[in-house]
């Protein structure tokens, strides 16, 4: 390998982030999946969705449960101490994933494995960005299917949120989910708005569209899917670390 | 860090490869639950209101009439991915019937047809 890129990767590996973004981020994604694990403790929903049958709290389950928030809690209030609490919450995720294989679980552990480390460096702030990235790519191309494109897996879930879940839905959204034509259309759009926003996040340009796409993927994800809080924490995440034009950077602190 | 770096997108792109295996291809089937592959929202599901009715005797509630009622509000729904899946668990609900008891479910379906059985506990 040429001498020139040898010194670039060990300027890249040691080089600090410009500003305090990974920390932030750390405390961010910590208090988002505080609030998701408190939540989920009280209304037993991980313990329903693994045996709805289940009348009480599974031991170890709640075990992991009053651990991830204990350590979340560090990841939030600690200083010195937040990388080990990230270390503890990302094990702990990894037992609760065994029992319960979700991929929001799997979003956390890999997120929480890169945050774990100490310190703002770079390297972590941009393999983040790739990280992030890579997921909303490989999403987009899984979906790449005649279930997702036809319009048919976003039909079931909408009518099955209104249907069944009596959920209160925009005229306008309502009247396209009895369309498989429509559903279709809307679910061609997902796809090319996660391959784009994966573009941007991988180029580093255009962060006002890339904040556009993340709001709009996940707003949509949440009203249509039921799925919030992986939102909330990808919506935060690109917002804290997609570097900010040159001139409009906070310093570290 | 290289061997973090090697263990996160090793195991991602052993996730995608697994895909591959199992017999994904773009714009063909569907992927298949694969943890790290990121197939969310990509595999095939069916979803059902199922009810029973009667309403089945239920500890701490009046009555369980429909699987929804266990739900919280957001987040995390009881559901199946299938119709079989959920034929099943109104007959497991069935056991807890002290009555005769009918299953209702109404379905809807990837094909963009909504369907509706009925069906005795006994």
């Amino acid at each position: 390998m040429p001498v020139s890129l040898v010194a670039r990767a060990r300027a890249w590996v040691s080089a600090p982030a410009p500003d305090d973004s990974v920390l932030r981020a750390r405390r961010v994604f910590g208090l988002i999946w505080l609030v998701y694990d408190l939540l989920d403790l009280v209304l037993r929903g991980t313990v329903l969705q693994v045996d709805w049958l289940y009348e009480g709290r599974p031991l170890s389950l709640t075990i992991a449960q009053v651990g991830l928030i204990t350590s979340e809690a560090g990841m939030v209030l600690g200083r010195g101490t937040a990388p080990l609490f990230t270390f503890v919450a990302v094990v702990l995720r990894a037992v609760e994933v065994s029992m319960y294989p979700l991929n929001d679980y799997y979003y956390f552990i890999v997120i929480g494995a890169l945050l774990a480390a100490p310190g703002n460096s770079l390297w972590r702030r941009d393999v983040l960005l790739v990280q992030i990235a890579w997921i909303y790519a490989a999403t987009a191309v899984l979906k790449l299917n005649q279930e997702w494109l036809s319009g048919g897996h976003l039909f079931v879930r909408l009518g099955y949120l209104w249907g069944a879940e009596h959920w209160p839905h925009p005229r306008a959204l309502l009247a396209c989910t009895g369309s498989l034509a429509c559903t279709s259309w809307l679910a061609r759009a997902a796809v090319v708005a996660e391959l784009a926003l994966a573009l941007l996040l991988v180029l580093r340009r255009g962060r006002a569209v890339a904040i556009s796409l993340v709001v709009g993927i996940h707003l949509f994800a949440a009203v249509a899917l039921n799925v919030w809080f992986f939102g909330a924490g990808m919506i935060a995440l690109v917002v804290i670390l997609f570097p900010k034009p040159p001139g409009r950077r906070e310093p570290a602190t | 860090m290289v061997s973090l770096l090697a263990l996160l997108f090793g195991t991602q792109l052993a996730a995608l490869a697994a895909q591959l295996r199992g017999g994904y291809r773009p714009f063909g089937a569907p992927p298949v639950r694969v943890g790290l592959s990121w197939d969310m929202f990509s595999t095939r599901i069916e979803r059902c209101d199922l009810s029973w009715e009667p309403s089945l005797p239920w500890p701490g509630r009046g009555g369980l009439g429909r699987l929804t009622e266990l739900s919280p509000s957001i987040e995390w729904f009881v559901v199946r991915d299938s119709v079989e899946g959920y034929r099943r668990a109104g007959f497991v609900g069935c056991a807890r019937a002290r009555q005769p008891t009918r299953l209702r479910l109404r379905c809807w379906l990837p094909d963009g047809t909504e369907r509706r059985e009925e069906l005795s506990c006994r």
